[in-house]
């Protein structure tokens, strides 16, 4: 039988055949280089990670210790009888200052700043107006500070209290009246609204001495099965933080009237608004609030992968 | 040149006196700044001390008297709200709320 004449795909298939042999070796060894870069870039960015995640948390570890060394030694202080003397007086301003500008934001050192503060009038006379300067400008920095961090989030309203008009209408009267909304991260319009509330303050007796104001807040919020109401009656000083020092609302919400000027004529208060992640850590949340958000992080979660 | 060295050394001297009666803020019609340029004057007695806004509906007065003041805003006609001044910075911040033909000041 003669051999049968090869046509061009005998040809094609001769060529090919070791060419695809080599075409397998390459995309194994391709595929292979690949999934080896892959693989060591995923390890890298693990390595980096967890790297970061125990620089962050041994620095937290020094941070801690050496917090808790200058805590018991500066709140040590105070707890040990002193002397009126002198130099007690300013070891113990600076002392709270040093306090106040380290642990503002877990700490309630309101009793300890009325402490130090009516201990002053027994200082040196000569020095006791520069003590409460100092004592009253760290508060107002503290207070400052905070009140940006959480008007930043929430929301604010000022007001003024005309001492004159106030002496003049004991009933008291409408320093502060007005909405305010809380925008909760990626939180939409209809979520929002539920988070609109209207704020009232009112003051009612100054106390020039103790330069303090006796003030009635009132929150009011609309609700689908009718209005929900917090009432509170609180004196009103320079110590008082609003992290730490908040009225709670519903919903893990916090709010806090703040004294921020005080003089012969008027005074400066306001009023911040905001969610209680913000709030100091000495006020945990309640369990029932804590369950709703896991529950509303995960309605936003599933509606966000709907979409 | 003089002048310059005196007010600077004053001011390390005594900074408080710097912050004296300072009064700032912030000027808004709804969600929007006023914008760039709209005149401010606090008027503290016989004294007028006046601004203009920034871009961003800032504005910064220094009164350099404490007390009782009167904020005016020439923005679409004249509105006017009671300010205090104070011997540190105070801030006012302000919603410019339509009223008839013209606006009224509201505090934030």
């Amino acid at each position: 039988m003669p051999p049968k004449e090869r046509d061009r795909w005998d040809k094609l298939d001769i060529l090919l055949k070791p060419m695809g042999g080599l075409f397998t070796g390459l995309a194994i060894a391709l595929v292979g280089f690949i999934g080896s870069q892959y693989l060591s870039q995923r390890e890298a960015a693990e390595t980096n990670v967890r790297l970061y995640a125990q620089l962050m948390s041994s620095r937290e570890a020094a941070d801690t210790a050496l917090r808790q060394n200058m805590f018991n030694s500066i709140i040590g202080t105070f707890l040990t009888p002193t002397s009126a003397s002198d130099k007690q007086f300013e070891q113990q301003v600076l002392n709270l200052e040093l306090l106040a500008y380290n642990f503002h934001e877990a700490l309630d050192l309101a009793p300890l700043f009325k402490h130090v503060n009516r201990k002053i009038p027994n200082s040196d006379p000569t020095k006791a107006d520069q003590y409460r300067d100092r004592i009253e400008r760290v508060a107002a920095e503290v207070t400052s500070k905070q009140i940006a961090a959480l008007e930043e989030v929430g929301g604010k309203l000022d007001g003024t209290i005309d001492f004159e008009e106030l002496n003049a209408n004991p009933g008291g009267i409408d320093v502060i009246e007005g909405d305010l909304t809380l925008h909760l991260g990626e939180t939409d319009e209809s979520d929002a609204t539920v988070h609109k509330r209207h704020f009232k303050v009112r003051a009612l007796v100054p106390d020039p001495e103790r330069r303090e104001i006796r003030v009635q807040l009132e929150v009011t919020t609309p609700r689908e099965e009718g209005v929900e109401i917090v009432h509170s009656v609180f004196w009103l000083g320079f110590f008082d933080f609003p992290i730490i020092d908040s009225t709670r609302l519903s919903h893990g919400e916090r709010c806090a009237v703040v004294l921020r000027k005080f003089q012969q004529l008027s005074a400066e208060i306001t009023l911040v608004y905001f969610p209680g992640s913000r709030a100091s850590l000495k006020e945990k949340p309640y369990y029932d609030e804590v369950i709703r958000d896991l529950l509303r992080t995960r309605k936003l979660i599933d509606r966000e992968n709907e979409l | 040149m003089r002048a310059l060295t005196l007010a600077l050394g004053l001011i390390l001297l005594f900074p408080t006196l710097a912050f004296t009666g300072q009064i700032f803020g912030t000027l808004k019609e709804g969600r929007r700044s006023v914008g760039r340029g709209v005149p401010v004057e606090v008027i503290c007695g016989r004294d007028h001390y006046p601004a203009r806004t920034d871009a961003y509906g800032s504005y910064n007065v220094y009164a350099r008297k404490t007390g009782k003041c009167m904020l005016v805003v020439d923005y679409k006609g004249q509105s006017e709200h009671v300010v205090y001044s104070y011997g540190d910075p105070v801030r006012y911040d302000f919603e410019l709320i339509q009223s008839g033909r013209g606006y009224q000041l509201k505090r934030r």
